[in-house]
């Protein structure tokens, strides 16, 4: 039993298994080609996404769909189906890709593309490693106009307000999302800003200014004590209302910022310590997100939970397959992983069920298979190309097995 | 670059590109090195061609690269290139033996000899070697290897000699642990460099008339302190 692994940066075990050897696939970096006519670049799938974008801002090129840390590779990113700064607009990481190559001792490498091995294709693209190796993937580029940034932001005073607006505003900027504040559920819980960014002339790009500092909390392993508790959490996002969410006023930020925005930051991740933090990411039909965020404000109170983030943003594709899309709003959540967080993650699981929303699988690393089952109707059809094209089941790993994939 | 697909050759092979060098990558591996110089052509705008050569038998390689060496002059010749055994423990099957001495020193010996005449000829070039700690001391694991390492560093002695005042420049690095295939999983009792690392010390020295020199550093102090261990402690020594 094998699975590949990349920059290993998944909240939860789809790299590694019990019984299951770990390909690392990170020495597989290489851009193969670029043409400039189609930009279309054929990479292999252990590039990382910052060194990449490197190369691409020098032809003027851009992807549509970049994540938050700069160090994830190609492959993950397919493997995961990851999303961007504007899902609305830009659909999840599957629309990149051209093509690509695939690696089963079966079968040898394949070539596989929308119009090729759909089904596979498919499965492979948020497939999490289990349809076999991705060795080589072809991208589509986009030309990047400008490299200034430009955000308004908009205050908002819940969460369901939050999606409203992201409604009007997300087809107009590049970035789109809502940041919220759930550290106090007695008092202003959900309340936050919805932050819109803009592409526009006359930003100053500084070549090498993508890649991930090469020194700082990012390469200083956890603290041995969690220093994140009520206190340092309404610091934090405090210091982060003040300095971000100024509303009504249109400000620059820096654009190597604006698409990595942890790189820098790593040390918020540290103040968890060794026990570390949950994420949980739901994508929820609009409707439903006043409720939703009604019982996750209750099971705050009363599991006295540290919630230390709150992202929002617009989604507006389909779901299909594993894959973390559809059409709501994605309301993604991190809280320190204490005694009571199972009992605290097993209620928003009960609200997810009810909400009628969808869990990202990447995000989460211990989903249980009932909640899977309830929440992923397409679980089977997976199940099933796989087990066509993975006979016997060679690709497998923690989030496989959990999951019963 | 001699041995360009993996470790300290790819790594110096792309600090080199960035630098604005042309090169000609060979390795074992021809889709490997393909690849590499399809990225360096793509990512540093230089000209790059990789090309399979297996340097054992290190007899066949002069019609290997008799391509090769029609083209257009050579600055530098890199050797980054190492073939370790794990049985290599003193009784070694024939035809591993003589991999091990092809690949880590004849190889770098049938090169350097066809492309010196045309570096002293024009009176420039430069030719890098790198070695291995494995050669401060023979010891009862990596015997062959070491014992191919020592030879190369007398090599590179006899080359530097030789080029004295050519105006052709010679360097030669002995490295301690680098984070390469060869080092993976193994316990190392000294922290391993990155590849990285030695690229950029590498590039820095190109040009210079340098002797035997170490990297890291501190391994200086290490081989002078083993150097000095009686043989009544060393035989005793496990490592």
């Amino acid at each position: 039993m094998a699975v590949a692994r990349g920059a290993g940066l998944s909240f939860c075990g789809a790299s590694f298994g019990s019984e299951c050897l770990s390909v690392d696939i990170t020495a597989f970096d290489r851009v193969l080609d670029y043409d400039s006519e189609s930009g279309l670049v054929r990479v292999e799938a252990g590039i990382r996404l910052a060194p990449l974008l490197e190369f691409l801002l020098r032809h003027g090129r851009t992807l549509t769909t970049v994540p938050g840390y700069g160090s994830i590779t190609v492959g993950g990113c397919i493997a995961a189906d990851v999303h961007g700064k504007n899902p609305a607009r830009d659909g999840s990481f599957i629309r990149l890709v051209a093509g690509l190559s695939l690696f089963h001792p079966a079968h040898g490498v394949v070539e596989i593309a929308h119009d090729r091995e759909a089904e596979l294709f498919r499965a492979t693209c948020g497939g999490f490693g289990l349809t076999g190796i991705i060795v080589q993937a072809t991208l589509r580029t986009q030309a990047l106009a400008a490299t200034g940034v430009e955000i308004s932001v908009s205050a908002v005073q819940d969460p369901a307000s939050a999606g409203d607006l992201l409604v009007e505003l997300s087809a107009a900027g590049d970035f789109a999302h809502a940041w919220l504040d759930f550290a106090r559920p007695a008092h202003g819980f959900g309340r936050g800003h919805v932050t819109l960014g803009r592409l526009v002339a006359g930003g100053a790009y500084e070549p090498g200014a993508l890649l991930p500092p090469g020194r700082g909390w990012g390469r200083v392993g956890a603290l041995p004590v969690c220093l994140m508790n009520g206190w340092t959490l309404r610091a934090i996002n405090a210091v982060y209302a003040r300095r971000n969410g100024r509303a009504g006023v249109v400000r620059r930020e820096d654009f190597a910022a604006s698409m990595f925005p942890i790189h820098g930051n790593e040390l918020y991740f540290r103040l968890f310590g060794r026990r570390g933090f949950h994420e949980y990411q739901a994508l929820l039909p609009r409707t439903a997100l006043p409720h939703y965020v009604e019982r996750l404000r209750a099971a705050t109170a009363r599991l006295g939970a540290c919630v230390t983030l709150g992202i929002a943003k617009l989604f507006d594709g389909q779901a299909d397959l594993l894959r973390f899309d559809g059409e709501g709003v994605s309301l993604a959540i991190e809280l320190r992983r204490d005694r009571n967080s199972p009992a605290f993650l097993a209620l928003l699981d009960e609200a997810l069920m009810e909400a009628g929303g969808r869990p990202n699988l990447i995000k989460d690393s211990r989903l249980p298979r009932r909640v899977f089952e309830a929440t992923c109707p397409e679980a089977d059809r997976f199940r099933a190309i796989r087990a066509a094209w993975d006979r016997p089941l060679v690709f497998r790993s923690e989030l496989s097995e959990r999951l019963g994939l | 670059m001699f041995g360009a697909s993996a470790g300290v050759g790819r790594a110096l092979a792309r600090a080199l590109a960035a630098a604005g060098h042309d090169l000609v990558l060979l390795a074992r591996d021809g889709a490997d090195v393909t690849a590499e110089a399809a990225h360096l052509r793509a990512m540093f705008a230089v000209a790059a061609e990789g090309c399979a050569v297996d340097a054992v038998p290190a007899a066949g390689l002069p019609a290997a690269l008799a391509g090769i060496l029609a083209g257009p002059p050579i600055d530098v010749l890199a050797f980054p290139l190492g073939l370790s055994d794990r049985g290599d423990d003193g009784v070694l099957a024939p035809e591993r033996v003589a991999a091990l001495v092809d690949a880590n020193l004849t190889a770098v010996m049938v090169v350097t000899s066809l492309v010196l005449p045309e570096m002293l000829a024009r009176g420039s070039g430069g030719v890098v070697g790198f070695g291995s700690v494995a050669a401060i001391r023979g010891r009862s694991s990596n015997v062959a290897y070491a014992a191919a390492k020592r030879g190369l560093e007398s090599f590179f002695e006899s080359l530097r000699h030789r080029t004295s005042g050519t105006g052709v420049r010679v360097q030669f690095y002995r490295l301690g642990y680098v984070a390469t295939q060869m080092s993976f999983g193994m316990k190392l009792p000294f922290p391993a460099v990155s590849p990285e690392y030695v690229a950029r010390r590498v590039v820095a020295g190109l040009g210079r008339d340098r002797g035997l020199v170490h990297v890291p550093g501190y391994w200086r102090a290490i081989g002078l302190a083993l150097m000095a261990v009686p043989w009544r402690l060393y035989r005793r020594m496990k490592f």
